[in-house]
């Protein structure tokens, strides 16, 4: 019983976060879309106008941003295999750089750090879990970061003997002192704004546990550090 | 791209238009946009820069974006109102939820809430229709009486012109 509720707690975090990604990717659509539509519309009524050249330029890396938000759309929310198998951190990471980029806010500075060299091991896991689970704390992190004036996430990537470790911090707001525990609670949440169920580290700890890695949060620098792990054995 | 002010040799609308938005390509297509119909613009990606400009300049219209990395659009729409800027506030945005749509129009009573992408049509349409609203209601509020009242004067000279004729 605890667990089926557990799992429909972690469900429904996800179909909560996507809901949010969603919107995300559909705003970064809807302008490049805007771009071309307004563009082109004014092209074919002034063909001789000076901007031309650099518009059809644009008119053209705007339908291309399009089609690869699209794909991306597509493969986020359609229902995915969850057969365990071999993922490949490194290139998962950098499929989802567009959704990165669309989740945070547009001046922020986003940037992953290696701190070895390539190839990084292989995990053994979901992949689509270990994409959720990504994009669950950089969706997080964009929203801490919302009011900075010079927002900066950096997700660090660091091999151990048996594990793959990875250190998210963002200089958003942070959160209330001696309240590590609290945030893995259910529905526990540091934001005022309903719309935050508080599921989201919640989610991710249950995930983690249950393959054999681990999280923990803490104040760093004025912002937030989270440091979670991924088996590379047995995730 | 920071700010461009552009105003055209011959000066059809007077009154420029501030466009705010922090997506280079939105921003260069509302400009091109805004040129080829002859209106003045000032054109940026930074609210500071916006909210500048306002200081120094009477603008008819401000279309400002709702998704922007500082605050939002319907945040700098309520700060030019609170501050009695006479202008034609039209929000535009790639997702228009009831909550923003209600407090567009019942908060910051917005002239029009422009949805993304759109046509060209409708845009011109919105950008006309913000202007004559801010050329009637706010710039010249007193010209459509002004109008009536020398067009009462011309019917009764004409009145008594045609008297004269009839009965010289």
């Amino acid at each position: 019983m605890l667990a089926c509720s557990k799992k429909c707690l972690i469900q429904l975090a996800w179909v909560h976060k996507l809901n949010q990604i969603n919107r995300h990717l559909l705003h970064d659509l809807s302008n490049y879309l805007t771009g071309v539509l307004t563009l082109s519309e004014l092209y074919c009524e002034y063909p001789t106008s000076e901007s031309l050249v650099e518009g059809l330029d644009i008119i053209k890396k705007n339908a291309l941003k399009s089609r690869d938000l699209l794909t991306l759309l597509a493969q986020l929310n359609h229902p995915q295999v969850t057969t365990p198998t071999y993922v490949d951190l490194q290139s998962l990471l950098q499929n989802l750089q567009p959704i990165i980029q669309a989740i945070l806010p547009s001046n922020a500075h986003f940037e992953i750090k290696y701190t070895f060299k390539p190839p990084l091991p292989l995990l053994w896991g979901t992949s689509y879990i270990v994409q959720q689970i990504f994009l669950q704390l950089i969706c997080n992190a964009g929203e801490a970061v919302q009011t900075v004036p010079k927002p900066s996430v950096t997700l660090s990537i660091d091999p151990t003997d048996h594990a793959i470790q990875c250190t998210l911090y963002d200089n958003g707001k942070g959160f209330p002192k001696n309240f590590e525990q609290q945030l893995f609670q259910p529905f526990y949440t540091s934001f005022s704004d309903p719309q935050h169920l508080g599921l989201g580290l919640f989610s991710i700890k249950e995930y983690l546990s249950m393959q054999g890695g681990h999280i923990q949060v803490e104040p760093c620098d004025g912002g937030t550090c989270i440091r979670f792990s991924f088996n590379t054995l047995s995730m | 791209m920071h700010s461009v002010f552009f105003q055209h040799a011959f000066n059809v609308n007077p009154y420029p238009i501030l466009i705010l938005d922090d997506d280079p390509t939105i921003l260069m297509a509302l400009q091109e946009t805004l040129k080829g119909e002859g209106y003045a613009y000032f054109a940026t990606s930074q609210i500071s820069e916006a909210l500048q400009a306002l200081e120094q300049k009477t603008f008819a219209v401000v279309i400002s974006d709702q998704r922007m990395s500082a605050m939002t659009g319907l945040q700098f729409l309520r700060q030019v109102k609170k501050q009695g800027k006479l202008c034609a506030r039209i929000l535009i945005t790639g997702v228009l939820t009831t909550e923003i749509f209600l407090e567009a129009i019942n908060t910051v009573e917005v002239f029009r809430c422009l949805p993304k992408p759109w046509t060209r049509n409708s845009l011109l349409a919105a950008i006309k229709e913000a202007y004559q609203h801010f050329e009637y209601n706010i710039a010249f509020p007193n010209a459509h009486r002004e109008i009536l009242q020398i067009n009462q004067q011309l019917v009764e000279e004409n009145t008594r012109l045609r008297r004269q004729l009839t009965h010289p």
